[in-house]
């Protein structure tokens, strides 16, 4: 008789038996679930999408343990858009990277394109003519040489993306590198830029008539972008020797992109 | 027995509190919270960009440190060991690194005006675009160093060690060389006008169209240099050692 009564009253197929255990109405249960899978789902969906990368699949959001490290090499701990410290394996490794003061974050550095850009470098070296492979090799965006980096939070997710122009690039590379700019600043759009031209501190002064010293910040889309650049001499540096000679190279020429998420405390985002 | 236990907790407290307000100098120094930390352990520290002008860093290790485009105006890193350390486009004007180790350091474009380093020792330090001038190096012993597209003007190096050192159509006018070792250096093209070199030793090294015009070269050893189209005018040759010298036309002297 119980078994005909079961047979009458089928339990679902995909319903767990502790569901009826715990008594209620499964089909109500069933429909909260689902609408919470779906909430969730969306809600990831939704983090995942939330920013834009800024470069390639790299930027805010991206979780260290997933992101690819296809495609990138030389990872090491970032040193403020300096030259690499520790070595690591990949971004996995970035709770090796001492949190910076401000921010709390781990940078992570990684290179890509480290061949071509050594076949270029030689070819320069032999023939002192850039090779037309030289825009695809070495750590480059839009042709310029830079120092590339993450910042991940402790959980691993990315909270900060940073570029900054290698200084120590050739000085055809490095002397045009504070125009990096005009190729970053219209990814977010012309207007709403809130920028501030620092003036000459003492000994400083500017490259001819151009003197530049300038940070521009915006936030959108729940990004705080902030862009610094340099063009300027530092005390020092002349650009002429004793004998009135030139001397090429000596000036501080810069550009350095930062994206961080906007909601990070107000003292981790730079000023 | 209770007001034991409540005094020892006090006391434990009260310890507690000390220690506190004594604070730990590096974690303090590296947060940022203070420029102070002589003797401090920061091998492999990331300083980058960091403002640490005035920072007491005297005897302090710096072992494989960052300190890309830090501010040390000003700074005491004296006796600081700064191996493997790179300081490129840092500024170190008027710092202290009087008796500092330098072994494989890279001050690549890095600014050291009125910078104090004598009696520095190390080797191999990378110089290269650096701003020297006014720097002193007296007594430094700095070996297979790069100076290449230095500027040198004001700086002395009495008594110092450069030997097997490139000096490449470096500027060293008017320097005050006085007794310094520049073995086997690359010392081409580099302009010595008015130099005072008196007891210095450049043997073995490569003058290739040096220019010593004016020089006081009393008793400084060209032993085996090339001094090949090098200009010699009016500079005081007394007591110097040309043996086995390629002397400026192209005739070698006697070994």
């Amino acid at each position: 008789m119980r078994g005909a009564r079961t047979a009458a009253r089928p339990a679902p197929p995909f319903s767990p038996p502790s569901w009826r255990g715990k008594g209620g109405r499964p089909a109500l249960r069933l429909a909260r679930l689902l609408a919470a899978a779906v909430l969730t789902l969306g809600l990831a969906t939704a983090a995942r999408a939330e920013f834009a990368p800024e470069f390639r699949q790299l930027g805010l959001g991206v979780d260290a343990a997933t992101l690819a490290t296809d495609g990138y090499e030389g990872f090491a701990c970032g040193t403020n858009g300096g030259p690499p410290g520790l070595t690591l394996t990949g971004w996995a490794d970035y709770m090796k990277c001492a949190p910076e003061p401000a921010s709390g974050l781990h940078e992570v550095y990684a290179e890509y394109g480290t061949r071509i850009g050594r076949i270029s470098e030689m070819f320069r070296e032999q023939f002192e003519e850039e090779l037309w492979l030289q825009q695809y090799g070495g750590t480059r965006m839009a042709n310029f040489p830079v120092v590339l980096s993450l910042l991940f939070d402790d959980a691993g997710i990315a909270r900060g993306f940073r570029v900054v122009t290698d200084t120590r690039a050739a000085i055809e590379d490095r002397g045009r590198a504070y125009l990096l700019r005009q190729r970053v600043m219209p990814m977010y759009g012309d207007g709403e830029w809130d920028c501030i031209d620092r003036p000459p501190k003492p000994g400083e002064s500017g490259v001819g008539d151009v003197f530049i010293n300038q940070v521009c910040k915006k936030t959108l889309d729940g990004k705080y972008v902030r862009i610094e650049t340099h063009f300027f001499r530092r005390p020092g540096q002349t650009g002429v020797d004793v004998n009135g000679q030139f001397v090429p190279g000596e000036y501080d020429s810069l550009t350095r992109w930062e994206v961080f998420d906007a909601s990070l405390p107000a003292a981790a985002l730079p000023a | 027995m209770i007001r034991r236990l409540a005094l020892a907790a006090l006391g434990a407290l009260a310890l507690g509190g000390a220690a506190l307000a004594q604070g730990d100098p590096r974690a303090d120094f590296l947060s940022g919270a203070s420029k102070s930390c002589s003797a401090c352990d920061l091998t492999s520290a990331n300083l980058s960009r960091r403002d640490l002008a005035g920072a007491e860093l005297a005897d302090a290790i710096l072992v494989d440190a960052v300190l890309f485009d830090a501010n040390l105006a000003g700074a005491d890193l004296a006796g600081a060991d700064l191996s493997g350390a790179d300081l490129t486009d840092a500024d170190l004007t008027g710092a202290s690194l009087a008796g500092a180790r330098l072994f494989d350091t890279i001050f690549f474009r890095a600014t050291l005006n009125l910078a104090d380093l004598s009696d520095a020792e190390g080797q191999a330090v990378i110089f290269r675009h650096a701003l020297l001038q006014r720097a002193k190096f007296d007594g430094a012993v700095l070996p297979f160093s790069q100076f290449e597209d230095t500027r040198l003007a004001g700086a002395t190096a009495i008594g110092a060690d450069f030997r097997g050192s490139s000096f490449r159509a470096v500027n060293m006018r008017a320097l005050d060389l006085t007794g310094v070792v520049i073995i086997g250096a690359d010392m081409s093209d580099t302009n010595l006008r008015q130099a005072k070199l008196a007891g210095a030793d450049l043997s073995r090294s490569d003058l290739l169209r040096a220019d010593f015009e004016g020089a006081d070269l009393t008793g400084v050893d060209f032993s085996g240099a090339r001094l090949l189209t090098a200009n010699l005018r009016n500079a005081t040759t007394t007591g110097a050692v040309f043996a086995g010298t390629l002397m400026p036309d192209g005739t070698t002297r006697p070994p």
